[in-house]
Order: structure tokens, then sequence, then C-alpha cells
């Protein structure tokens, strides 16, 4: 059945019709099983969308910077710490997300202090892996948290918690840096995070984080 | 002859079976792909010190086999279906899917959406491009409402962010569409120069088709004149032997009339022979009892003669006892028993004759009874045999006329194939 004619195109002067043929007889039992497996598609897209839109756990952390990090604070710059489980895989994008917020702020990588997670009686060498690998990248200061006190001092309990303070240690911004578990893109949280770094904003926000638990 | 259509319908065809090949392999490396990419990306999600395995990889494993096991069965069963390239689009756009998502939705993973969107147009079928494209947007239509973050990084978006995103793809469709519909038009016009080839092929075969059967026609004149010559020769031969298989058959049919009326003559002769040798045996029977009544008297006269001997015994006795006087008798009485004896030898004489004469009456009523059985079945015999000359004479008569039938087809026969002898002459002088 043709429908209309579509225009010509480019200087050739061809013209385009649409055609939609008579409506395709397809047998009962593939309708049946294209439904199921649309269906089946659907639902799990459904569960694995839900799964990573679900955010983690957070805590309040201290609304200034506590005493053990004001040595990591440089003049007249914000800083910024982000909590970090090793071993997460969804926080690469948290990290690759910061890589991109660093550039757009033009924010001293030194200003940065990534807290790694460590489980008490764990090597040293339990802490390596592809995060650290992107933090040295980075150069941005590395703490191994052995127990995980100090994150648990600065109310961290999901790896990609971002905080940042200001250069008078008040708290600016807490949250994520993505959109969705082990999701990069640009999103509301780090824009809020962008704003504070550029100290475009004066108020506390707060975002949700995505990642695995550190404890 | 095939038309342009079928041309292209063969050259579609073709092309759709070369797309479902691609598209064969190309899913297997995405579903292959999608598996590798979440066991070295996202193998493990943590909780502390403790792991279990990460969701990406059931993602990987269950949903990207579900995804890709449907296409890849209609492409092996029925790679020309219409509904195969539906479902190889909507597949392919959610391994797409899968893909970013695995590789933590980074913005260079997202041209493979694009791309894949390139390589379904190799089907050149826009309703496929219409399908993968509403398959995007219908994934961020439904994500847009309930999970916002996940598309558009916000958690309240505006409903019209569907629209933008679905318009990055349309536009790439519009282009594709258009390369589509070029190609199609490139197709048509290829597949109308095959018929146009095809049919100027088939001109010219006809051509020498026709100069062959020409060539042939003549040689098959040429032989229909010489075989009608030589039929004619053969019908003029027929015409001659079946003229005297006519004259024979009138002949045979007078012998048999002759051999009919002889018979019936010979049947006359055998009734009056068996006539006579019916009244011989009545005859003889006659006789036969005539000698049986000599035999009766010839046995009175014997025993006559006995007691006429007895009687002349008896005399001599009364002879002997009355002396001299009774010797005249003695002698007559002598005398009558010699003529007894006489009597009675010429009695056994008789009787021998008639007996040898009733003998030879028996044997020749024997030999005429005989004679009368052999003259009916020789009047049987003969009957029969007047019946096959009247049959014989029929049928002689039958064969004339279809002998006569045969001479006057024959007669058609030889004008007609003079006749076609002079039109074969005449077609070869065309």
């Amino acid at each position: 059945m043709e429908i209309h004619s579509f225009s010509s195109y480019f200087s050739s002067g061809h013209s385009f019709k649409f055609r939609i043929e008579p409506r395709e007889m397809i047998d009962k039992p593939l309708k049946g099983l294209i439904t199921a497996w649309l269906l089946v598609i659907g639902i799990s897209t459904y569960f694995i969308a839900s799964y990573e839109t679900t955010a983690g756990i957070v805590d309040s952390p201290p609304l200034h910077l506590p005493d053990p990090l004001k040595s990591k604070i440089g003049k007249n710059k914000n800083l910024l710490i982000m909590g970090l489980h090793p071993k997460c895989p969804c926080s690469l994008s948290s990290i690759r997300q910061l890589e991109k917020l660093l550039t757009q702020s033009n924010h001293d990588p030194k200003s940065c202090v990534f807290i790694f997670f460590k489980p008490k009686n764990e090597e040293d060498l339990w802490v390596q892996g592809n995060l650290s690998r992107m933090a040295q990248r980075l150069k941005v200061q590395n703490i191994i948290d052995e127990g995980g006190d100090l994150l648990e001092l600065l109310g961290i309990r999901t790896s990609g918690h971002t905080l940042i303070y200001s250069n008078s240690g008040r708290l600016k911004y807490s949250g994520g840096l993505t959109p969705s578990r082990g999701h990069e893109g640009t999103n509301s949280f780090s824009r809020a995070a962008l704003d504070a770094l550029r100290n475009e904003t004066q108020t506390q926000v707060e975002g949700l984080v995505f990642g695995c638990s550190i404890k | 002859m095939k038309s342009y259509v079928d041309f292209l319908e063969e050259s579609k065809k073709s092309s759709t079976l070369r797309t479902s090949k691609l598209f064969s392999y190309l899913i297997l490396f995405q579903w292959i792909a999608v598996i590798t990419f979440a066991i070295i990306i996202t193998p493990k999600t943590w909780k502390g010190a403790e792991s279990s395995i990460h969701i990406h990889i059931w993602l990987a494993i269950v949903l990207g086999t579900i995804t890709s096991a449907l296409p890849l069965f209609l492409l092996w069963k029925k790679p020309l279906e219409p509904i195969t390239k539906h479902v190889v689009a909507i597949s392919v756009m959610v391994m797409a899917g899968i893909f970013i998502h695995i590789t933590g939705g980074r913005i260079e993973s997202h041209f493979h959406l694009f791309g894949v969107l390139a390589v379904l147009s190799f089907y050149r079928d826009w309703k496929v491009l219409i399908t993968a494209t509403l398959v995007t947007s219908v994934d961020h239509f439904v994500r847009g409402i309930w999970f916002p973050i996940s598309v558009y990084g916000v958690e309240a978006s505006s409903p019209y962010r569907v629209i933008e995103h679905a318009l990055h793809v349309v536009f790439q469709d519009t282009f594709l569409i258009l390369g589509i519909s070029h190609s199609l038009k490139e197709m048509t016009k290829i597949a109308k120069q095959q018929a146009e080839n095809q049919s100027l092929i088939q001109e010219n075969l006809e051509t020498e088709v026709l100069l062959k059967q020409q060539a042939k026609r003549e040689q098959s004149l040429h032989k229909v004149s010489k075989n009608s010559l030589e039929l004619t020769d053969v019908i003029q031969i027929i015409h001659t032997q079946s003229k005297e298989l006519n004259t024979q058959i009138s002949q045979l049919k007078e012998a048999a009339g002759e051999g009919e009326s002889n018979m019936e003559n010979s049947l006359a002769q055998i009734k009056n022979l068996s006539e006579i040798t019916n009244q011989s045996s009545v005859s003889f029977q006659n006789l036969s009892q005539s000698t049986g009544k000599i035999k009766e008297i010839t046995n009175n006269i014997n025993e006559l003669a006995d007691k006429t001997n007895l009687l002349a015994l008896n005399a001599t006795i009364e002879a002997a006892r009355a002396g001299e006087h009774g010797k005249g008798f003695a002698i007559v009485a002598h005398e009558v028993k010699e003529l007894a004896n006489q009597t009675k030898k010429f009695t056994t004489e008789i009787q021998e004759a008639s007996n040898t004469f009733t003998e030879g009456i028996r044997t020749n009523e024997a030999l005429i009874n005989t004679g009368c059985q052999n003259a009916e079945t020789g009047f049987s015999a003969s009957k029969e045999s007047q019946d096959a000359f009247h049959e014989l004479f029929e049928e002689l008569h039958l064969m004339a006329d279809k002998v006569s039938n045969i001479t006057s087809t024959t007669d058609e026969l030889f004008s007609k194939s003079q006749l076609i002898s002079k039109e074969a002459d005449f077609l070869r002088g065309l």
C-alpha cells in the first residue's frame, strides 16, 4: 500500500516512495515466542535499570573538614575528597567523571584526596587495582584507610562518595558524580560538584551516590 | 522469460541473504563481546572485604544469550522472512544498549549504536530502521519515566528530552533511508538492464533457432518429396498386387462354389448309398431269418431220417424174424436205411452250407452296418466340408469386397502422394 510520495533528494531528481506491504502473516507460535522474548528483555532491562539507579547509603558528613585532613587542603583551594572501595568496578565511572570535572573546573589534582578503604589484616597490595592506577595517573593524593575509620568519620559508606570542602574547611558538596551505578555522563550531581569547585554556589548541595558498599 | 521485477526480487533476496549472514556473525560477535567486557570490566561487586559476582556478568550471560538466541535462530531458519529483520533490529539495538551499559555509559560506546543502525540499512528496508529507532525511543521514554537519572542525568527531566535523543537517531535514519532509496533505485535500474539484455539475447537466440528450423524444414521437405515418390511406387505395387489378389480371390470364390456344389452331389450320393446299405442290411436280416428256418427244416429232416433209420432197423429185425419171407422186406428196410442215411448226410451238408451261408450273411450284415456307419460319418464330414466351403465362399466374398476397397484406396493414395510430392517440390522452391 502506498502511503505518500516522499520528496526528491539531492540533485539526482530521484523520487522516493514509502511502501508498506500487506500485513505479513506470522505464525502463532512465532508470534508468541517473539512476545515472550520482548517481555523477557523488557523485564530484565527494568530490573537492571532499577539496580543501577538504586543509590547507596549516605551518612551525614561533617560540616567542617575534620582535623586529620586539614593538612591536605591547599592555599586558596577547595579540597575534593572521594571515598573509594579499591575494588569497586562502578567507581571507575566516578573517577572518569571526576577527571572531566577537574578539566572543566581547572582544579588542581593535588587538592584532591582519594581515601581507599582497606580491611584490617589485609596487605597493602589489596588496595592495588584499576582505581589506584587511575589515582596515580591523575596525580591525586592517596590515603589508605585501614579499617575505614576515617571514611566513617567523613560519613562515607558508599564508594564514589565525594565531598568538597572550601578553603576555609566548610562543606560545599556531598554526593556522587555519576547518574547511576557504574554509568558516567553529565548529570545534575556532577554539575553541582562543578559549581562547588568553581565557587559558583555558596549553598551546601547534596547528591545521590552510586557504588559498592565500603563496609 | 524473466521480467525486471523477477530480477529485482532475486537481487533483493540475495542482498537479504548476504545481510542475514553478516548479522549472524555480528550478533555472535556482540554476544561474545558483551560477556568478555563484563568479565574484564565488572567481574565482581564488593561490600567491604566480601565480593560476589557482578550483576553485569549475569546481564551479559543471561540477557545477552536470550537477546541473541531468537534472531540467530530466525536467521538460520527463516532468513528471508520480514519478521526476522525486525527481530534482528531489536536484538542488535538491545545488545548495543547492554554494551553501553557494561562499558559504563561511555560516550564512545554510544557510537556502536549508530554503527549498528548503519549496518541495519544493508537490509535496504526503511521499516527495519524504524523498528530500531523505536527500540531506542521506547527505552529512553520508559527509562525517562521511571529512571530519568540513568538517561538524562537528572532526577526529573522534561518529556521533550526523549524527542531530543530520538532526533539524533532520526537524523541518521533520514540519510540512511535516502541511501536505501537510492540503492533500491540502482537495483531497479540494474534489474531493468538485465531484463533488457535478456530479451536481446532471447531475440538473437530466436533468430538462430528460426534459421536452424528453416534449414531443418528444407531437409524435411526434401525427405518428404523423396519419400512421397517412393511411397507412390509402393502404392502402385500395392495397387497392382491388390488387383491380382482380387482376381485370385474371384478364382478361389469360383473354386469354393464348385467345391460346395460337388460336396452337395457327394452328399446326395452318400445319402443314396446309405439308404441302399440300409435296405441291404434289412435284406440280409431277412435272409438270416430264412436260413434260421432252413436250419429248423433240416433239423426236422434229420430227425425224420433218424426215425426212418430206427424204423429201418426195426424192419430189418422184423425181416430177420420173418426169415425167408422177410428177405425182400429186409432189402427194402436196408434201402430205407440207406435212404435215411443219405438224407441225414444231405441234411448235414445242407446244415453246413446253411451255417456257412448264415456266417456269410452275418459277416455281410456287419460289413453293411459298418458301411452304413461310414456312410453316416462320411455324410457328416461331407456336410461339414460343405459348410466350410460355404463359409470360405462367404469369407472370400467379404475379402473380395475389402480388396476392392484397398484397390480404390490405393488409387486415392496414389493420386494424393503424387500431390504431396508436387507440394513438397513447390515448398522447396519457395
